[in-house]
């Protein structure tokens, strides 16, 4: 499926619907996932005895911790690179760029690499407390 | 060819508003509507200011007893909830409801009479609310209902106001938004790509999708409340295993991201405001990825109210984190502004002059966020005068003084006719000084100990002189909304007309007359740009959709109310949408609803059935699609020849959309309910609580599975609609409808043998509530699937029109009754064998 729109622009370059509401939003359902999991594992974690597990120095909560966030990076990471990717593409034939239908897709793209640099920030700030909570809650 | 003025008479008389007494309680029109949601808004906001003033008198020297300590807590209690649910968000909701079609250039909102819905439920909410005074049991648990305090323990009646009141107001909010987000998606001007929209539009847009999840939420926990008051249930005893901190979990999750819905429409103002005074905005993609940050950080943020309730510190750090990480956003926004009014000169008239404001105390306001966002910080000033000060700078900076700023700008065109500028002055400057007078000894007397929520506090303090600053403050602050009001009188009376663009705004609602047409615009404006009203682009080509459409739309339809549907991303023309005209329906179901609340509140459980029933039915006849009316827009020429269908489909659709929205809504109520679930588990001692065996895994999966039969059977149905064979769709519906129903009876079986009540403990409520949510959820799927089945069976010659779209919203209501099913046999079955 594509955003195209009906009787404009002959030249047109698709671009995959999912694709492009992905550049957009992922960033941010990464650092919800991010905040949701993280807070699930401390709350879970911390009362449960998984919070006694030592492995190469690192809580178990730790351990999770950090495999949470570089999932979530990954993704974040991700919708940014397809952000840019789908901005390029888009900016690089005149044609499209002009009209009036590739106008809303360059916004989004442009827009999705703005918030997926944001959120990766945010994520990686979020991320830094484990640093101080290796062994413990 | 029609000339213009016959083509408005026209117009003017499908559009107009219908006449007489009872045709005012009949009114469908957004603009209408978002007046009376602004002006009971404004008068809930005065009440609520004179309950302001009265605590400031209480708090004007040590000890004072012009106030008891409980009268104190209700006027807080009430001060409170007035501000946050009747005021500031209906307030908005308001300007919104009348300002978004026109700024889009559409001719109404996407579901009218969904919008007259709202209002009335939010009149009859707060009516509730303030009620209580009459029967002398005013809420007194504060606004956020902390939890024992508000059990029925603790509180009176007066909390059943507050909570009744406030379902009432959050399902208004609830209906709102739906409204917002499908009118910003599919209502929009052709060519007004999402790169061109307002930037007002950019932030309803946002508030309406956080709306769909944080005001469900508050209406599960409120539920949860009521249900622990009147029913008997233990969701918040921890005596009997429920929890009091689940409540604050819920309630934040709504109450920071509230904060948010608050403030992300004033910012719209703001950028608005800053535009047309400094003939630019800088930024514009910068600011909608803030609004877009906000909108999702706003709600990682909740427990930040909760640092002293002994969350683990891990979890407090992210939270921490993502507290000071949301300023990011606000910054950049305020950096925005500056940047676009920097080197230029601006006419400082009231309407700035109260942007500029709102700059300085937002900012300051901002500034002490960031302080209490600190766990550590915020453990020392937490209870004190410091946290009242940081949420008037950010509520009243960042909502008040953009919103008066907005009614300075905007009311020429509501009412045709200016607000005097020396008046506008004198409110700006009274508002400023006495909101500081009021508000920054605040912070000072918070660092010395004056404790919030407290009646009183002693001389030996030595903050005698703050106090009595900050009261006369309050009564110099309260006296800018009295010269506001005098001056909007004498602007009725006898101010200068406004004429088509007083400011030389550039958005669309400045292209049409002050005030504006009933029918708002004569044909879809055609949108090139970011600036409509600045530069007119040259016209697109004859072949050109956008400028067909326009066309096409010229002065019609004159038979019935209709608009333009554009695509979601870069408005293109779809289809043309058939609107509905007055109707009683949304007064009647509100009245139902309020009725049906009222008895709850007077234990009169009867008339709360046959309030509910009498609600629903005509509620069905509300959504019932009118025969008459699609065989005439069946028959209508209009657009058929552009390729503009007038019975759209799928998601060209606004109904389709709003079924995504009912689906999100009822997403988070699971959601919501999933989680109070698992995080009473989380620190039960033993679970099933009080010694039961987990469930027996058979029967409820035979139960449940019938849920997959019906959805398989829902499936099938599809494909024979899709393939016209009448006699299997026949079968599937029924098959679909029998499996339904052996749910509904096995699971209503199911909890007849229960060996517990829901009384007993929480773990019993738990077990009943999801019960029940998922058996009533299958019960109004059933009946969206039996009306379907009718409508296949009588007509059977429409496949392709408003059938075919019925077809695709059982499907997906249906499908979520399937999906929910599974999640609460994992949740109450599985689960307990897991952890």
């Amino acid at each position: 499926m594509d955003a195209s729109p009906v009787g404009e622009n002959r030249e047109y370059i698709q671009v995959h619907r999912f694709q492009l509401w992905f550049s957009v939003l992922g960033g941010a359902v990464a650092w919800t996932l991010h905040l949701l999991l993280s807070y699930g594992v401390a709350e879970f974690g911390c009362v449960s005895p998984f919070r006694t597990i030592d492995w190469i120095g690192l809580s178990g909560v730790a351990w999770l911790e950090i495999l949470v966030t570089l999932l979530t990076l990954a993704v974040a990471v991700a919708s940014t690179l397809i952000a840019l990717r789908i901005k390029r593409r888009l900016l690089g034939d005149a044609a499209a760029s002009s009209s009036a239908a590739s106008d809303g897709r360059v916004f989004m793209a442009r827009s999705g690499v703005m918030a997926g640099a944001i959120f990766v920030f945010i994520i990686v700030v979020e991320a830094l407390p484990i640093l101080y909570f290796l062994r413990d809650c | 060819m029609k000339d213009v003025k016959e083509a408005s008479e026209q117009l003017h008389q499908i559009w107009r508003k219908p006449s007489g007494f009872w045709g005012w309680f009949s009114v469908v029109n957004n603009r209408l509507l978002g007046v009376r949601f602004m002006v009971t808004a404004f008068a809930f906001f005065l009440i609520g200011g004179v309950l302001a003033l009265l605590m400031r008198i209480q708090l004007t020297v040590p000890e004072n007893t012009f106030l008891s300590p409980q009268t104190y807590n209700e006027l807080f209690t009430m001060h409170g909830s007035t501000m946050m649910f009747l005021f500031a968000v209906p307030m908005l909701e308001g300007l919104a409801v009348y300002f978004l079609p026109i700024m889009l250039g559409s001719r109404d909102l996407a579901f009218p009479r969904l919008s007259a819905f709202g209002y009335w439920t939010y009149l009859f909410g707060g009516l509730v609310f303030y009620a209580s005074f009459f029967v002398g049991d005013v809420p007194n648990a504060g606004w956020f209902a902390y939890t024992p305090l508000s059990a029925s323990r603790y509180s009176g009646m007066g909390m059943d106001f507050w909570a009744l009141g406030l379902s009432l107001v959050e399902l208004s909010g609830i209906v709102a938004a739906v409204e917002i987000v499908v009118t910003v998606l599919k209502f929009r001007a052709p060519g007004m790509t999402l790169g061109r929209m307002p930037i007002f539009a950019w932030t309803m847009l946002a508030v309406g999708v956080m709306s769909l999840f944080a005001f469900t939420t508050l209406l599960v926990a409120t539920l949860l409340l009521e249900l622990d008051r009147t029913a008997g249930t233990q969701f918040f005893n921890p005596n009997r295993g429920g929890s009091n901190l689940l409540w604050q979990h819920l309630f934040w999750f709504f109450g920071h991201p509230e904060v948010y819905i608050i403030f992300l429409p004033a910012t719209g103002i703001v950028s608005t405001i800053v535009g047309t005074y400094s003939r630019r905005l800088l930024g514009y993609t910068i600011i909608t990825v803030a609004i877009l940050v906000t909108a999702f950080v706003s709600f990682g943020l909740w427990a930040h109210h909760m640092y002293t309730t002994g969350l683990p510190e891990l979890s407090l750090s992210f939270f921490a984190a993502a507290s000071l990480m949301i300023a990011l956003a606000s910054g950049a926004q305020v950096f925005a502004w500056i940047a676009s009014l920097w080197g230029r000169r601006p006419s400082l008239e009231p309407p700035l002059m109260f942007i500029l404001g709102f700059l300085v105390i937002f900012v300051m306001g901002g500034m002490t966020g960031v302080m209490i966002a600190i766990v550590p910080f915020d453990w020392q000033v937490h209870d004190t005068y410091f946290i009242v000060a940081h949420f008037h700078y950010v509520l009243i900076g960042g909502a008040v003084f953009p919103l008066m700023g907005g009614l300075y700008y905007w009311i020429p065109k509501i009412t045709g006719r200016m607000l005097n500028p020396l008046l506008g002055h004198a409110s700006f400057w009274a508002a400023f000084v006495g909101f500081h007078a009021t508000f920054f000894p605040m912070h000072l007397m918070g660092f010395w100990g004056m404790p919030r929520r407290v009646y009183t506090f002693p001389e030996s303090l030595g903050i005698e002189g703050h106090n009595v600053l900050a009261t006369i403050g309050a009564f110099v602050f309260g006296f800018a909304f009295l010269i506001f009001l005098f001056d909007l009188l004498v602007s009725l009376l006898v101010g200068e007309r406004a004429g088509e663009n007083p400011w030389n705004g550039d958005t669309l609602e400045w292209s049409i007359s002050s005030p504006p047409p009933s029918y708002m615009f004569l044909a879809p404006p055609v949108v090139r740009g970011r600036h409509p009203c600045w530069h007119r682009e040259p016209k697109g080509s004859e072949g050109d959709l956008a400028e067909r459409a326009s066309e096409v739309l010229w002065g019609q339809p004159t038979a019935w109310r209709g608009n333009l549907i554009t695509e979601a991303v870069n408005a293109t023309p779809q289809g043309i949408q058939y609107l509905p005209g007055p109707s009683y329906r949304p007064l009647l179901v509100s009245l139902g609803l309020l009725i049906a609340f009222l008895a709850v509140l007077t234990k009169l459980f009867l008339v709360t059935l046959v309030a509910a029933v009498f609600a629903l039915g005509v509620l069905a006849k509300w959504l019932w699609p009118d025969r008459h009316v699609i065989a005439m827009l069946r028959s209508s020429e209009l657009g058929r020849r552009e390729g503009l269908p007038i019975l759209v489909t799928g998601s060209r659709s606004t109904v389709w959309w709003g079924t995504i929205c009912l689906l999100t809504i009822l997403a988070t109520a699971l959601a919501a309910l999933t989680y109070a679930y698992f995080y009473i588990r989380l620190y039960a001692s033993e679970w099933p609580q009080t010694g039961l065996d987990p469930p027996a895994l058979l029967g409820p999966a035979i139960t449940y599975g019938t849920l997959l039969v019906s959805g398989a059977g829902l499936f099938w149905a599809n494909r024979a609609f899709r393939g016209g064979k009448a006699n299997a769709i026949q079968f599937a519906f029924t098959l679909v409808v029998l499996s339904g129903a052996a749910f509904l009876a096995l699971a209503v079986y199911g909890l007849v043998q229960l060996p517990f009540s829901h009384r007993d403990h929480a773990y019993g409520s738990l077990f009943y509530l999801h019960s029940i949510f998922i058996s009533l959820l299958t019960l109004a799927g059933l009946a969206l699937v039996g009306s379907a089945q009718i409508r296949v069976w009588s007509e059977h010659e429409d496949r392709e029109g408003s059938m075919k779209l019925q077809m695709q919203v059982t499907s997906l209501l249906w499908y979520f009754v399937v999906v929910a099913g599974v999640c609460t046999f994992t949740t109450l079955y599985l689960s307990p064998y897991v952890l």
